[in-house]
């Protein structure tokens, strides 16, 4: 198992960043606006923020860190993306709503190097549903342990797995994210985590025509079972829409899963690294496009 | 902790008790009853119309509150938004406000952990909310306390730092 986590944990993406004209001085070169980089599917957008004013300090036409009147926030092709999902969850659900990243028909797939396009913009009112991106350091390693704390609560039932870690544990964990540290990241994950869990913390994003998006956590109870996916169908399709699984693919961590697989098993080697296995429900014909 | 069942019992009962539509901040309150939830819009206290000043040089508009549940810690859940008051020539305009330090904006530092946070059972909106890991210890859930816990819990995650003053 720890060699499906490791090849979970090394899986990267290729992120071009664009920066809204506006954050730059008037003249400044064009390419100044552009970064391409590589990223890890287990992390968030905003851990690059600092390497992004960095790129462009000496261009920016204002102090993006003392600003108060503005708020930034990521796009992909005019809609606003959730920097507080990790990278490979935004990229997997994007997939599935957006012709940017289907392949020609004519060129080979191995041939094509995907490019996922997230728009840094600004503005003076925010997307309601997007969290703004602040200037303190420490907003994503703040929300990371809030997730985790959820997690820990939902698997046994109480945070005392991660609220017991020691101040250097905590630091330690979090650092393990920003330098890839794999030992690290699952020595103490494995503390927060129970042979036998309550619950299994889980998020479901579905994609559908014209870009709707629904998320759903449904609450899947361990006591005594260990259900597949099949087993807890209605709940992964979410009972409030009504749509054919059978047209449906699921898509974690960028590849596809079989409806028999056991859900322990599956969060085991697939959750993400703040916790919560992320389920992507794709419609078939998305999949035929992009992920084969 | 508190049983889903018995927040709801709870919850109308405070609702009912009539100590929001009483407070002297509050400017308007709601029952959503398909949520089980309470939404509160309040006028922000002296103090904080201070702090927002020193802290952002930012005037308040309102501040909101939605008292829901949480199903994973089974607790009262306090989600909060703050209204800035914006003006331009003559036009009088609120818009959320984040600022980065608001424990110490609403003069809560020490005494809760808030985080921004978007809520799937709120249309992905999002709020900053009091952390609820620890409550059962900071409101004491022994049995005999039980059928008053979330009137205690409304005591210490709302007006403990908004204060009480009746109208």
């Amino acid at each position: 198992m720890n060699e499906i986590r490791q090849l979970v944990w090394n899986g990267e993406l290729n992120v071009l960043v664009s920066i809204d004209p506006s954050f730059l001085m008037k003249g400044s070169p064009k390419e100044m606006a552009v970064l391409r980089i590589r990223v890890p599917r287990e992390t968030y957008l905003i851990n690059y923020m600092p390497l992004i004013w960095n790129r462009i300090q000496d261009f920016l036409s204002f102090d993006p860190l003392n600003e108060k009147e503005k708020y930034f926030w990521f796009e992909h092709n005019g809609r606003p993306i959730r920097w507080n999902y990790p990278v490979g969850v935004l990229f997997d659900g994007l997939v599935a709503s957006s012709a940017t990243f289907v392949t020609s028909s004519g060129i080979h797939p191995e041939n094509v190097i995907t490019l996922f396009k997230v728009h840094l913009v600004m503005g003076k009112s925010l997307p309601s549903t997007v969290i703004p991106i602040l200037s303190s350091s420490n907003q994503a390693e703040k929300f990371w342990f809030h997730q985790w704390k959820q997690v820990c609560f939902i698997l046994n039932g109480s945070s005392k797995g991660i609220m017991s870690l020691s101040v250097n544990e905590s630091r330690k964990f979090w650092r393990s994210v920003i330098t890839r540290n794999f030992h690290d990241f699952t020595e103490i994950s494995k503390k927060i985590s129970p042979s036998r869990p309550r619950h299994v913390p889980i998020i479901i994003q579905t994609h559908k025509d014209l870009g709707i998006e629904v998320i759903s956590q449904p609450t899947i109870s361990m006591t005594g079972v260990n259900p597949t996916l099949r087993d807890i169908e209605q709940e992964v399709i979410s009972a409030k829409e009504i749509i054919d699984a059978g047209s449906y693919v699921i898509v974690s961590q960028g590849i596809e899963i079989p409806w028999d697989i056991a859900l322990f098993d599956l969060y085991l080697k697939f959750r993400s690294f703040d916790g919560f296995l992320y389920i992507t429900l794709v419609p078939k014909i998305s999949v035929a496009r992009t992920f084969r | 902790m508190i049983e889903y069942e018995e927040w709801q019992r709870q919850l109308r009962s405070l609702y009912d008790s009539q100590i929001f539509q009483n407070w002297v901040l509050c400017q308007e309150i709601r029952l959503i009853d398909d949520k089980n939830a309470l939404l509160l819009c309040l006028k922000p206290t002296h103090k904080l119309q201070e702090s927002a000043k020193i802290i952002e040089n930012k005037s308040l508009d309102h501040i909101e509150l939605y008292l829901t549940y949480s199903k994973i810690y089974s607790e009262p859940l306090l989600l909060l938004r703050i209204w800035e008051e914006k003006r331009s020539d003559d036009m009088i305009m609120t818009r959320l406000m984040f600022p980065c330090k608001v424990e110490s904006l609403l003069g809560v530092e020490g005494k809760f952990r808030l985080g921004l946070e978007t809520f799937i059972s709120m249309e992905n909106a999002v709020w900053y909310s009091f952390h609820p890991c620890d409550t059962s210890s900071i409101v004491g859930d022994q049995k005999e306390f039980r059928p008053t816990y979330l009137r205690r819990w409304t005591s210490i995650f709302v007006f403990s730092w908004l204060g009480y003053e009746d109208l």
